[in-house]
Formats: structure tokens, C-alpha cells, sequence
């Protein structure tokens, strides 16, 4: 598994939660597989830290939960509200940009 | 790791509502977790106590009212609570009484016992509602123990009459001479109440020392 890497992690699992729970509805272990089955061992965050994540984007409207019984256990299912959508535009736009304005200094290719 | 996780979070001032969630969910997590992985494993994957303390603590408005402002739960709320839980079923049963029941002997029973009630029972019962907030929410001793002084004074010196025969009913405060009644409004009573108030709190957060 790869080190955490805190200092560059503000914001990300946020972002990453609300763009998994676009697609579809899923509870908290479901998760976190989903984001480390896609980012490989590159993002490496404490598995426990994504329920505060999850808890506080629902107090502020962006996720709403259920909880269902499947096979016998009771799970919490996060989905994403019209106001998670809007939100998760506005994060995707600000990292897009930060992303690039990186990729652009490591390449050199600032202004001369 | 999760009862050090629940004690580190109550202590920050995280809410037991918000606590209890987050211990649920990760103790379901766990389970999940499990089924693959040992115990140590699932416990290192789920990441350190401090780690989720300090996830938790990042979210806005998980913090509870009592590890923000501990003199409005445990001093001016039980004291506003007392005044109020005085007051209000007074004024009722003087209208209700009045209005309904004017010929009928039984408010005269209901308006003693509530005298009684009010003047005894009901400071140490208020005290007792912010010992368990104190105690459920790991708050320190300072502010409980300024209410509850509060509340023991003025319910030790409370004095109420209800007149439903000359329509009338009011409070008053009187403190006697130490050592002069038993079971009157006086001094002892003051000391009663906050003894009675204060003792399950020694006697709980003792229990909870011990088993930690």
C-alpha cells in the first residue's frame, strides 16, 4: 500500500466520493473499494476518515443516506442530491485548473 | 480501538449522536473489512484513533453544545430549566384549576403536591438532567458544578404557594438560619440538594475511571 500523503490530500476525498457517488448509490465499504480499486495504490487515505467525509457532505445537502438491509446486515447508502452535482462541478473546475497549472510548472512551460 | 476512538471523540466535544453513528459505521466496516483480512490488518487499514479524531474534527458542526458553550448546558440551561419546570405547570394548574375544575376538590390535592414537588424534588431532578449530560458528554466538572450550586441554593430557598380559593399563587426565597428546621427551607436543604445532585456524578464518573 502506499504512504498517505496528507498535505496534498485537502479536499480530495471529497471530491472523489461525491464523483463515485454520481454514478450510483453505496455505502461507506463499497466505497472505498471503489477508490482504491480506480486509483490503484497511488491515493492511500485511512478507510475510517471517509465516514466524517461522508457524514458532513451530508449535513450540508450534497449526499443523502438510507439504510437498507441487504444479506442480513443494515447498511448506510449514500446517494448524491442536485445540490452534491453542483457542488462536485465546482470541485472538478477548481482541480481541473489546479491540475493543470501543476502540470504546466513541471513541464517548464510557465511564462518565459 | 473503537472504545478509545468513542472516549477521544467524546472528550474533543464531538456530539454522541454524531459519535455513536461514526462507531456503527465503522464497526460495519470492520465486519466488512474482516471477511478477507485479520483483525490487525482491518484495524491498520481502518487508520489510527488520532487520525479519525482529527477526520472528525475537520467537519463543521459536529461539536455539541455543551463543549462549546459548557455554561449554557450545565449552569443557565438547568437553571432557566428549574425556574421554568416551577413555573409552568403552577400557572397551569392555577388556570386550568380555575377554569375547569372550580367546584372540584382535587386541584387543592394536585396544587400540595405540586408545592411539594416543586420545592423538593424537582431542583435535584434538574440537577440530575445535567450530571448525565456532563457524564454522556465527557464535560469537566467546573460549569456542572457551578450549576448545580445554583440550582441547590435556589431550590433550597424556594418558597411557593398556590391559592386556588383566593386565586392567587407565587414564589418566594428565603433562606433560614442554619440547623434551625429539618425538612424546612433552610441551609440543610441547600446542602441536601447539592449532595444529591452531586453524588451519582462522583459515583458514575468513578465507575467510568475505573473501567477505562
Amino acid at each position: 500500500m502506499a504512504e498517505s500523503n496528507p498535505h496534498f490530500m485537502n479536499g480530495v476525498p471529497e471530491l472523489l466520493i461525491l464523483q463515485i457517488l454520481k454514478e450510483r448509490e453505496m455505502y461507506g465499504y463499497e466505497l472505498v473499494e471503489e477508490i482504491h480499486r480506480r486509483s490503484g495504490t497511488v491515493i492511500s487515505i485511512g478507510e475510517g476518515v471517509v465516514y466524517p467525509v461522508l457524514h458532513g457532505l451530508e449535513r450540508s445537502g450534497a449526499l443523502a443516506s438510507r439504510r437498507a438491509k441487504v444479506n442480513g446486515r443494515s447498511r448506510v447508502y449514500y446517494s448524491l442530491t442536485p445540490q452534491g452535482s453542483a457542488r462536485l462541478e465546482g470541485l472538478s473546475d477548481t482541480w481541473s485548473r489546479l491540475s493543470d497549472a501543476i502540470r504546466l510548472v513541471m513541464s517548464g512551460a510557465a511564462h518565459a | 480501538m473503537l472504545d478509545e476512538l468513542r472516549e477521544k471523540l467524546l472528550r474533543e466535544g464531538v456530539k454522541p449522536g454524531v459519535v455513536g453513528r461514526y462507531l456503527a459505521e465503522l464497526e460495519d466496516h470492520l465486519d466488512d473489512l474482516g471477511q478477507t483480512r485479520t483483525r490487525e490488518e482491518a484495524l491498520r487499514r481502518l487508520g489510527s484513533a488520532d487520525a479519525l479524531v482529527t477526520a472528525m474534527l475537520a467537519q463543521p458542526g459536529v461539536r455539541s453544545w455543551t463543549a462549546r458553550a459548557p455554561w449554557a448546558t450545565l449552569a443557565l440551561g438547568p437553571l432557566l430549566g428549574f425556574v421554568f419546570g416551577c413555573f409552568l405547570p403552577t400557572l397551569a394548574l392555577y388556570l386550568g384549576a380555575r377554569e375547569f375544575a372550580a367546584d372540584k376538590d382535587w386541584p387543592l390535592a394536585a396544587a400540595r403536591f405540586l408545592v411539594t414537588f416543586n420545592e423538593y424534588v424537582l431542583p435535584i431532578l434538574v440537577g440530575w438532567l445535567a450530571v448525565i449530560i456532563a457524564l454522556r458528554q465527557r464535560a469537566g466538572l467546573a460549569w456542572l458544578l457551578t450549576g448545580a450550586v445554583l440550582i441547590a441554593l435556589l431550590g433550597g430557598g424556594l418558597i411557593e404557594h398556590i391559592n386556588l380559593r383566593g386565586n392567587n399563587f407565587g414564589f418566594g426565597f428565603e433562606v433560614l438560619d442554619p440547623f434551625t428546621t429539618v425538612m424546612g427551607r433552610s441551609f440543610e436543604t441547600m446542602l441536601f440538594n447539592l449532595i444529591a445532585i452531586l453524588a451519582p456524578y462522583a459515583v458514575l464518573r468513578h465507575r467510568m475511571a475505573r473501567s477505562a
